[in-house]
């Protein structure tokens, strides 16, 4: 063993002279969403409630239903990645490389010096390389399958931007993909947790998904539950009385993760917080009786991390802006905490729906809200109904202090996936059970 | 009819262009020893070359073997199964 040591498994005393402690702690963030190219400008723009809803701009919307999509606007890859990236890469991928690689720089590690085995990367993705595969296809029928790009092989792929983050910065650890619709960044954390505690000492997880071209966005309108209202500022109103769908929108985020042990031996200069519980579950099939996964989900994440629902001081919102599921998760807030117990936001209305993104970029939130003690508000809410029993938080941001978050997601077709986060200090012991 | 031959420079572009360094090669530019440097070292993976291929059967109209493609190591030898290639078509 090398003297920075190398935590083999949560039972081992990995790093020499120290104890084992494979809690997984974030020491890095990165982001790219609608409305903001990295987590300062992201979060700036989320305190200030300013959106990056915009009507389409990749191809001619007339004669589609809804217009509006969060889209990473003024982004040019050439600026971000090198040349050889570019023919091979959807535009997912060019924005999961640019996330991947802040989240690196915003944890001060440098790959080339760590082993790369003892480094992995988990990526959640729903949708694959929408935009690029369209326009191979366009090829294959325009001209015939000679003309398709041989980079489409992979280009498509659900697991491309765990692929390609892996050869950028040579991290061969264990690494995989997850597809689970809006739950799928969800999951990739929860399963970088799992890698972590099994002896990996460094984990990049996250999700960015893109699907903002014709083909795509058929797709996305293939739901039924997205907004056909032409206001960028007020289409996406989830928990509103009125509420009309859901904006889809593109990026996401990543997050490096780290044992505890090794991020004390690195050391890591800062630590946002720990990922301390993960649990998922399936919905029952439409018409059953038995009761939809979501509190089930948090029940059991809460579990894992040995907090009791009282100790939840935020919960980021799955927030879909559909009045069945807007219930149903409303619901699910008050079968966990009891009704107006908890204070409730989302951003959204400010980035639409992310798909795999969405997960990643709302624990992105509710970590920076622990640090800064600043919760955002949920913006462009309407009337949101008394039967709800929610204390969304609106208007301006709130001050409050927040060492636990809970931040949950529901994807299409019935997943349910949820991930408590809190407050760590790493000068301290390690006092959890598990 | 004379048989056109492709040159190194040509086969330097295709492979450029594949890999999605851009269009422009520079003559002056050119290291007579590229010919001879492995793709490896050059950083062009499998894809590239089929790729290059791809990109040489609809610009030149030349269908080169995609068994024999993977097995190249260096431009010398695409270009020397191009213009052979050319010789027999």
């Amino acid at each position: 063993m090398g003297a920075t040591g190398r935590p083999q498994g949560a039972d081992d005393s990995g790093v020499t002279g120290a104890p084992a402690d494979g809690r997984a702690v974030v020491t890095g963030l990165g982001v790219v969403a609608p409305n903001g190219l990295g987590v300062d400008r992201f979060w700036s723009a989320t305190l200030r409630g300013q959106h990056g809803i915009e009507p389409l701009t990749r191809f001619d919307t007339a004669g589609y239903p809804s217009v509006l999509a969060g889209q990473v606007s003024g982004f040019d890859p050439r600026d971000h990645l090198p040349d050889r990236l570019l023919p091979q890469t959807d535009l997912s991928t060019q924005l999961a490389l640019v996330a991947a690689d802040q989240a690196l720089q915003d944890a001060k590690v440098d790959p080339g010096v760590l082993t790369d085995y003892d480094m992995g990367v988990v990526t959640g993705n729903a949708s694959g390389g929408f935009d690029f595969t369209h326009r191979e296809f366009d090829k294959l029928w325009a001209r015939g399958p000679r003309f398709v790009s041989v980079y489409e092989s992979f280009a498509w792929f659900y697991a491309v931007n765990t692929g390609q983050v892996s050869i950028r910065h040579g991290l061969r650890g264990p690494s995989t993909s997850l597809v689970a619709e809006q739950a799928s960044g969800l999951d990739a954390v929860g399963h970088a947790r799992r890698t972590l505690r099994r002896g990996t000492p460094l984990v990049v997880a996250g999700g960015v998904d893109s699907a903002l071209d014709p083909w795509g966005w058929a797709s996305h309108l293939s739901s039924g539950r997205v907004s056909t209202d032409d206001d960028p500022a007020t289409a996406y109103r989830p928990f509103a009385a009125d509420a009309s769908g859901w904006v889809p929108g593109e990026g996401g985020a990543f997050l490096v993760l780290e044992r505890a042990d090794a991020a004390r031996a690195r050391p890591a200069q800062q630590v946002y917080g720990e990922i301390a519980g993960y649990a998922s579950t399936f919905d029952p099939r439409p018409g059953s009786s038995r009761p939809l996964g979501l509190q089930r989900a948090a029940e059991l994440a809460l579990t894992q991390a040995g907090v009791a629902p009282r100790d939840v001081d935020l919960v980021v919102a799955d927030a879909a802006a559909a009045p069945e599921l807007d219930r149903g998760e409303a619901d699910a807030l008050r079968g966990l905490f009891g009704p107006r117990a908890v204070e409730v936001t989302t951003a959204k209305p400010l980035t639409g729906r992310l798909l795999a993104g969405g997960g990643p970029l709302d624990l992105v939130v509710a970590l920076l809200a622990i640090r800064d003690g600043t919760i955002p508000p949920t913006t462009v809410a309407g009337l949101v109904p008394e039967a709800y029993g929610i204390d969304l938080v609106r208007g301006a941001p709130r001050q409050a202090e927040v060492a636990t978050a809970l931040v949950w997601g529901r994807g299409r077709w019935g997943f349910n996936s949820a991930v408590v986060v809190r407050r760590v200090d790493l000068s301290l012991p390690n006092t959890s059970k598990e | 009819m004379a048989m056109v031959q492709l040159t190194l420079p040509d086969i330097l572009r295709a492979l450029t262009v594949a890999a999605g360094q851009g269009d422009e090669v520079d003559l002056a530019a050119i290291d007579p020893g590229v010919a001879e440097q492995s793709f490896d070292d050059l950083g062009y993976d499998s894809l590239v070359l089929l790729e290059t291929a791809s990109l040489l059967e609809h610009e030149h109209g030349i269908v080169l073997p995609e068994d024999r493609i993977t097995d190249l190591h260096n431009p010398q030898a695409l270009l020397d199964l191009v213009n052979g290639t050319l010789a027999t078509q």
